[in-house]
């Protein structure tokens, strides 16, 4: 099973990714406590999904091949789940 | 079109936001100021030029759709309806007619080839066949792209963009039919980067920032290993082992850039004879010593021996690329010039070639004839300098080359070079406007007004097009707009037949007077000084403005023949233009 910090890698690599969409004044921090979703957030609804996906594909290569952050329970469990760095990645830990 | 200010309209039929945010927010030049036009709208918004995303002030526009939706033939292919090549070929040319109306709504319009997902493959094999009413989905997507090419190949403002390298390189991930489902995005975001840097490279080619001479370590970088300590029956070039092999790619990859125009210089720390006769005498060594325009072999700094070699080609710092595997080099050359472009190279020999590759540094908007024989050109002025050193006198030499200047309006034949020319002159150049080949034809055009373009000849060779002057006429004033030169033909008296082509025209027209008003700019202070001082014209005290009347004529050179041409006059031929 992946570890934490691969989780927490997979996560940095999707904020790489959308960063990359975000003006230098909405660059997400790679760290545990950067907000993801919510009050403070920097992504609009296009920018969380995005991430999610992208988050999503970097965990299933970590030998999650089915792994999914966009079912109807991760979808119900958004607002803790996705509120910051920290909070997703033992979400995601949780669901391995 | 300006390039700190460029505003790009967005069309698709996919959602394309996170194409803007990359645009305007990525680390490469120019940062570009995005709208979107309405969601799968986009028959009617290349249709209709009134609509209002269209009035937001934008400049270039992407148009960027899914083959099945834009081409509706296709989507009948993908469901195995029967549909005929000519019927499918018929609606890609209604769809280019598309394109072509919505281009002249701006500067540039890009065009992403139609692809497919990835995941996609239909039946295999079988979509690559065609039998009497049913073609294959593959196949119908290779004949929809080269028609739409075919169709758009003489609308210089349209761009065609290939997808489908950003889709490989993107890989499994280019597109998800997740994210697709969800948010209507087709593309991941590294599809959108990959674009968006294309795009941006065109634009900073359009702007006439494309880089024009790759300068070139030899030790490691050209061949492996040191020629001075090996001989170059020593180094690693060509032969049977990866890493010569690579060397060898390298070079071709180089010969390909050289061969479209792109010049190659050599600065290298080695004993000159060592190095010349590694190059004329290995067999192996792809390119020549006739592909390289000049070279600095020596033990001095690199970073001098540089800007020493782009002097002597009349070369601007910042169109050049210098590559060198030795990364302290690259470091000194970098801090010493910082115009110079010096991209980071991989340690790893075999990856030179792929590294070329990448480098978005010499895209264009179009590849004139002088582009082609740009190297030729300078082996041409090599012997002029040659010769120059032989002749008794100034007057003699000018004599001695049967200087030749042809004038011609601006046409299809020549706006590409001439629009190149007109935004990248900074030195000879009067007023140092910018334009657009469109914006070019446009004021040429005007009845009171003149813009020709100027080639230049000798009897060493073709200068090719290195001239651009105009005049306004109005009334009894006329004004000089335009004046600029290469600095390849500069000291001449070519400057003299140039303006004695705009006074003659400004005189036909009933001009009493010509100024010629000086534009100062950080660049372009020998324009300033051969006004002064060879123009032979009158001026303010401030030296500012400079004029002829016409009640005298102007002296014409005795060295020089002036010919007027009709715009689309090929290069003359001329001894060096075989060399």
């Amino acid at each position: 099973m992946a570890s934490k910090q691969q989780i927490t890698e997979a996560i940095y690599g999707a904020i790489d990714e959308v960063n990359a969409a975000q003006g230098s004044e909405n660059q997400i921090a790679k760290d545990p406590k950067a907000i993801l979703f919510g009050q403070g957030g920097k992504l609009d609804s296009l920018g969380l999904l995005t991430f999610v996906l992208q988050v999503e594909q970097r965990v299933q290569a970590t030998g999650h091949p089915s792994f999914t952050l966009t079912d109807e329970k991760a979808m119900a469990d958004t607002a803790t789940a996705f509120r910051t760095v920290e909070s997703l990645t033992d979400y995601i830990v949780s669901r391995l | 079109m300006d390039i700190k200010n460029i505003h790009c309209l967005l069309i698709a039929d996919h959602t394309i936001d996170q194409l803007g945010a990359i645009l305007k927010n990525g680390d490469d030049a120019p940062a570009i100021k995005t709208s979107v036009a309405p969601f799968d709208q986009v028959q009617q918004v290349l249709m209709n030029g009134a609509l209002s995303c269209w009035k937001q002030g934008a400049d270039t526009a992407v148009v960027w759709t899914r083959p099945e939706r834009s081409i509706d033939a296709f989507r009948q292919i993908l469901q195995r309806e029967r549909v005929t090549q000519q019927e499918l070929l018929a609606q890609v040319d209604e769809f280019a007619d598309l394109i072509t109306r919505a281009s002249e709504r701006v500067e540039a319009l890009f065009v992403p080839t139609w692809t497919m997902p990835a995941w996609w493959r239909g039946t295999g094999g079988l979509e690559l066949k065609s039998r009497p009413g049913a073609i294959g989905a593959v196949r119908a997507l290779l004949m929809m792209n080269a028609r739409l090419a075919e169709k758009l190949e003489n609308n210089s403002r349209v761009h065609l963009l290939d997808a489908s390298r950003w889709m490989a390189g993107a890989g499994k991930n280019a597109t998800n039919p997740k994210l697709w489902l969800m948010t209507k995005a087709l593309y991941s975001l590294e599809v959108f980067k990959d674009s968006a840097a294309d795009i941006k490279a065109i634009l900073r080619g359009i702007a006439g920032l494309s880089k024009k001479l790759v300068v070139l370590d030899l030790d490691d970088t050209l061949w492996g290993g040191i020629v001075g300590e090996n001989g170059w029956e020593g180094v690693a070039l060509g032969g049977h082992d990866p890493i010569g092999e690579s060397f060898a790619d390298f070079q071709r990859a180089l010969k390909a850039l050289k061969n479209s125009g792109i010049i190659l210089g050599i600065v290298s720390k080695n004993d000159e004879k060592t190095a010349l006769s590694a190059i004329r005498e290995n067999p192996e060594m792809v390119l020549k010593d006739s592909d390289f325009a000049g070279w600095r072999i020596n033990w001095q700094d690199k970073a001098t021996n540089i800007k020493d070699l782009v002097e002597e080609l009349n070369l601007g710092l910042d169109s050049v690329v210098f590559i060198d595997d030795n990364p302290a080099e690259r470091a000194r050359v970098k801090e010493t010039l910082p115009q110079i472009t010096v991209p980071e190279w991989p340690a790893d020999k075999m990856l030179y070639t792929q590294a070329l590759h990448a480098l978005r540094l010499f895209d264009r908007p179009g590849v004139t004839d002088e582009d082609l024989g740009r190297t030729e050109m300078y082996v041409a002025e090599r012997q002029r300098t040659e010769s120059k050193s032989s002749s008794g006198s100034m007057e003699d030499w000018l004599a001695s080359l049967q200087l030749k200047v042809t004038y011609e309006p601006l046409g299809p034949g020549n706006i590409k070079r001439a629009a190149q020319l007109f935004n990248k002159t900074n030195q000879m150049n009067l007023t140092t406007r910018r334009m657009t080949e469109a914006e070019l034809l446009a004021w040429g055009t005007q009845p009171n007004h003149a813009m020709y373009a100027y080639r230049v000849a000798d009897r060493f060779g073709d200068y090719g097009l290195t001239g651009l002057a105009s005049v306004e006429v109005n009334g009894g004033e006329a004004t000089v707009t335009d004046f600029l030169l290469s600095c390849r033909v500069m000291g001449r008296g070519v400057e003299k037949g140039m303006l004695t082509t705009l006074l003659d025209f400004a005189r036909k027209l009933g001009a009493k007077k010509t100024t010629a008003k000086y534009v100062e700019t950080k660049r372009n202070k020998p324009c300033l000084d051969y006004f002064k001082d060879e123009s032979g014209m009158p001026r303010n005290e401030a030296a500012t403005e400079f004029w002829w009347t016409h009640d005298q004529d102007f002296p014409t050179p005795s060295h020089i023949t002036l010919v007027e041409g009709d715009g689309n006059t090929p290069a003359p031929e001329t001894e060096a233009a075989h060399a």
